[in-house]
């Protein structure tokens, strides 16, 4: 979550927009946010690596709690007026507070996340997940809620000298394609691994839920020149991140990797 | 015989009439109960406009005070609402208001009023609310040409 937290005011204010548009790297699977503007469409951003959002507003026939929530995703928004409750009345029970709109991530992220058989020397890398919401303040024209597709492109591997991993997010990505050629003049190793957190309720380890890992692409070394492709589609399965292994007895070695991820089929 | 030549004059800018536009009128110094002083020559045209902004609040405000014979308020809301609006004096709880909502689409709504009246407004968010005051010009002639003709009346029988 960044701070100072968006205010859903600003747009109102100081641009003159008819949306907020809530766009933020998340930290944990706990960030939430407040709105206090009226929406009349909420749909999930261009821009989002997170696939699923819930969107939760006072309720006055829902009791006890009087809060409501929709969940929405890449492929649906929610349309209606769903007012603020900013003054007065209108209190989320039992805690009292003013029944403003919340919106948070329902997909999970764990930041503590480690590959299985990371150890001492290894590093790992995380393009934590962007959440990008947009409220529209009327109706908008048209109702595509679609996301962009996402694109990756490194040149150059991690420094480090040990096991090297890179996570990205690939939340409700049903199409991906993995393309890997080692440029640099020593073997190096690469390896993808399909990863699907859980919320781990603590330690022991044992005794608590561990992310689910999938291999994708084995692990292999290849010598200078070669390489590796793959089309991930949704009959492999759908996953919350993709994990990255790029190993080489050098650091930052030369390398040509394109990630490409889209809500759509080929 | 030479032509006469006037002393120059020190040159003295008009009074400023203060200026309406963008700033609502202050209920505080209005005076609803003011005589009425309709001109059948020059009808007023003044045309004011300005974006008024609600805050989250459970009060309601004056948004204007006709201080004009006839005139035409326009009001169209830019954002997700809800506002209030009406002439009466306590428009809470906006939801279930006893004035009009605003509708969210944008689509406007207008009022006539007369001279003294006000339009009230509340909202629970912040909101933007265009404003456009428009005169009646031919409602203002038509009005001080019924004051006339009543007024010669009442005078022509008001004598011995």
């Amino acid at each position: 979550m960044g701070y100072p937290q968006p205010n859903s005011n600003n747009p109102v204010l100081q641009q003159s927009l008819d949306f907020f548009r809530l766009k933020t790297i998340i930290a944990s699977s706990g960030d939430m946010y407040e709105t206090e503007q009226t929406s009349q469409f909420v749909a999930i951003g261009p821009d989002s690596d997170i696939a699923r959002a819930n969107v939760a507003y006072y309720d006055p026939n829902n009791g006890p709690s009087f809060l409501s929530t929709a969940e929405i995703s890449n492929r649906r928004g929610m349309n209606g007026s769903l007012y603020s409750q900013n003054v007065g009345g209108g209190l989320y029970q039992p805690s009292g507070r003013q029944g403003r709109t919340l919106l948070y991530p329902v997909d999970i992220w764990d930041p503590n996340y480690l590959p299985t058989g990371f150890s001492g020397g290894d590093t790992i890398f995380r393009y934590n997940p962007i959440f990008d919401i947009i409220q529209y303040f009327r109706q908008p024209p048209s109702f595509e809620t679609a996301r962009s597709d996402r694109l990756y492109t490194l040149q150059t591997g991690p420094a480090g000298r040990g096991n090297n991993w890179l996570i990205f997010p690939c939340y409700g990505r049903s199409w991906m394609m993995i393309q890997f050629t080692n440029q640099w003049v020593d073997p190096t190793t690469f390896e993808v691994r399909g990863v699907n957190f859980t919320i781990e309720t603590g330690s022991p380890a044992l005794l608590s839920p561990q992310d689910q890992e999938t291999s994708l692409i084995a692990s292999a070394s290849y010598n200078q020149g070669l390489g590796v492709s793959k089309v991930i589609n949704s009959s492999v399965g759908e996953f919350d991140a993709l994990a990255v292994n790029i190993t080489t007895t050098v650091g930052a070695p030369i390398i040509a990797l394109k990630i490409l991820m889209s809500d759509y089929g080929r | 015989m030479p032509p006469t030549m006037k002393p120059l004059q020190p040159f003295r800018m008009p009074p400023k009439a203060p200026s309406k536009i963008g700033v609502p009128p202050d209920p505080s110094t209005t005076n609803p109960g003011q005589a009425t002083s309709i001109s059948l020559n020059q009808p007023d045209t003044l045309v004011q406009s300005f974006t008024y902004v609600t805050t989250a609040s459970v009060e309601t405000q004056v948004l204007y005070t006709a201080d004009r014979p006839w005139v035409q308020v326009t009001l169209a809301l830019e954002t997700g609402g809800p506002v209030a609006v009406g002439v009466q004096s306590t428009l809470q709880p906006v939801s279930n208001s006893p004035g009009i909502l605003l509708p969210n689409s944008g689509e406007p709504r207008t009022f006539w009023i007369a001279k003294g009246n006000k339009i009230y407004i509340s909202s629970t968010s912040v909101n933007r609310v265009t404003v456009v005051i428009s005169p009646l010009p031919w409602l203002q002639q038509l009005t001080a040409l019924l004051t006339a003709v009543f007024q010669t009346v009442q005078a022509l029988l008001s004598k011995p």
